[in-house]
């Protein structure tokens, strides 16, 4: 922020408490031809002089200096960018911000009210799109509709029907009329039951984290280049989300000096070409990078959807404890991951923790009928200690674009397996995992 | 010549339906319910046309049109695939596997059987 703000806020400041320039100038002890520098931005000041000026407006010093506009200035910035207003005069965004910071300030409010907005509304429509009782209770739904519509039409049209064809088409008409009834009143309680927990639901309040991966794509192109000084781009990034928890901002200045090491341990240019040669097979890679296997994962997470002019497949990545507790999550538009808890105990992900250090590749397939190449595997942490005992951590990576790499020879040798997400929305009944039961028709 | 026509799908009141419908024009019906079994149905029979469900129990419908498009003996028999999703994206996914024909559920009686009528003929 630049330091010719500060007689912009000293000349608001005045203004705003009715002073003079002379009077302001005589309280704090110096000239007014100085005081007049000064607000006109001609003189730096700080130390004494600012200290005096700050007591005679009665203002933390603070805020006539540049920490407290920053993030404002970067939030009008970002608003500025996004929109691409051509009309913006973004040379006088200082100006703006200093002399008006009132207005400046809610400007960046409604841009951050209306950044929260999207958010809101993607993850509605990602869960509309990609709940799994949703798209169960459609697809009965179709079946029944199905039904009836086309056997309601053979009665309508058909001259004779054999009197027992005919009783049976009663009675299946009856049957799915009662099954369509019972499946629409189970989705409307069911949205109902989510609709009441809407404000506590993670989904649709994602967390200040979750948004920042989501507004940045998972891909944070400031720390793929070393001549950026990422320490840096990571000092700026955590002051410009001035994430309010405490914990939430260790977690995510650790998750971004991650990205910055992994950045730099596998530089994108080199790891994209290599996970092409490599058919994205992250065991290969790991060997030839000579890092471990979930700094692959985390990189494939972190890949931009573009690269070099070419479409790079879309991975998700899912990260917990030996419980089963989330550490890390990057959902993909066609499997939404739990937040905090444990998903379906068939993933990969939970079998990895069974058998540390040996990774574990599987189809995994969901009840809507799509499936993911996997590739998981569970580390050990907190070795070489008497006291305490040492924890796991698993990893599983996935992708729906694995037609697009993987031979078909490949991809028939592989397991699949038939997961759900959790068993109240789960429709395979017969599973020997199940928990408890679902809410789904059988 | 009576056309033979076999029909893979797993919710008993839409085969009852569609047999019959099948039934009236004459043509010669066989059923297979399930996903497992599927593409040997279709070698084993070897119909004039194949009217196959996306959603399966076991082995998802894409995957049997790819094997019987695979498969020399029958690789050229139609195949009109019949789904309850209607996605574009779900239409190329069928078209690009080699379906003949997408319809999507709930189908209208006339227009199904207008479009096997072509399939067969």
């Amino acid at each position: 922020m630049a330091r010719s703000l500060i007689g912009t806020r000293i000349r608001e400041r005045r203004r705003a408490k009715k002073l003079s320039q002379t009077m302001l100038a005589e309280k704090a002890g110096i000239s007014t031809s100085y005081m007049n520098l000064i607000e006109h931005n001609h003189r730096s000041i700080a130390g004494r002089t600012l200290l005096s000026i700050a007591e005679s407006l009665e203002v933390d010093p603070k805020e006539l200096t540049e920490g407290a506009d920053h993030l404002v200035l970067t939030q009008l910035q970002e608003a500025a960018n996004l929109i691409s207003e051509k009309n913006v005069e973004l040379n006088r965004l200082e100006e703006f911000v200093g002399r008006y910071p009132g207005w400046s300030n809610l400007c960046a409010k409604l841009y951050e009210n209306i950044q929260q907005q999207e958010q809101r509304l993607q993850a509605l429509s990602d869960r509309l799109g990609h709940d799994p009782f949703f798209s169960e209770a459609m697809h009965l739904m179709l079946s029944n509709v199905t039904v009836l519509h086309s056997t309601s039409d053979i009665l309508a049209t058909t001259d004779e029907i054999p009197e027992a064809q005919f009783q049976k088409f009663i009675q299946n008409m009856k049957t799915e009329s009662e099954r369509l009834s019972d499946t629409i009143t189970k989705l409307l309680s069911y949205f109902d039951e989510t609709t009441s927990t809407e404000t506590q639901s993670p989904m649709l309040a994602p967390s200040k984290l979750d948004q920042f991966w989501e507004m940045h794509d998972y891909h944070l192109f400031e720390l793929e280049k070393p001549e950026l000084n990422p320490k840096a781009q990571i000092k700026k990034m955590m002051a410009a989300w001035n994430f309010q928890e405490s914990g939430e901002q260790r977690l995510a200045e650790a998750l971004v000096e991650r990205y910055a090491k992994v950045a730099d341990q596998l530089p994108l240019d080199d790891f994209v070409n290599a996970a092409v040669d490599y058919l994205y097979n992250p065991i290969f890679l790991a060997q030839k990078f000579n890092c471990e296997l979930h700094d692959v994962f985390f990189r494939f997470a972190h890949l931009p959807s573009e690269y070099d002019g070419q479409t790079l497949p879309q991975f998700g990545l899912i990260e917990c404890d030996g419980s089963g507790g989330v550490l890390f999550r990057k959902p993909l538009k066609t499997l939404s991951l739990p937040h905090k808890s444990s998903a379906c105990p068939l993933w990969p992900l939970y079998r990895a923790i069974s058998q540390p250090m040996q990774p574990v590749r599987a189809i995994m397939e969901t009840p809507t009928g799509e499936s993911f190449l996997t590739v998981s595997q569970a580390v050990w942490s907190g070795l070489n200690n008497y006291t305490v005992p040492p924890t796991v951590k698993s990893a599983m990576v996935f992708t729906s674009d694995y037609q697009r790499f993987l031979p078909t020879h490949e991809r028939r040798a592989l397991p699949t397996i038939k997961v759900g997400m959790s068993c109240e929305i789960c429709p395979r009944n017969n599973c020997s995992a199940r928990r408890s039961d679902s809410i789904l028709d059988s | 010549m009576t056309k033979k026509v076999l029909l893979i799908e797993d919710e008993p009141h839409i085969v009852e339906a569609l047999s019959f419908l099948l039934r009236r024009e004459s043509w010669q019906v066989e059923i297979h319910n399930d996903g497992i079994g599927a593409v040997n149905k279709v070698s084993e029979l070897t119909p004039d046309l194949v009217i196959l469900d996306v959603m399966l129990p076991n082995i998802g419908g894409m995957e049997i049109l790819h094997d019987i498009r695979q498969n020399r003996q029958t690789a050229q028999t139609p195949v009109l695939m019949l789904t309850a999703k209607g996605q574009q994206k779900d239409r190329k996914a069928a078209e690009d596997a080699g379906a003949s024909l997408f319809m999507t559920k709930p189908f209208s009686n006339q227009e199904i059987v207008a479009n096997i009528r072509e399939l067969v003929s």
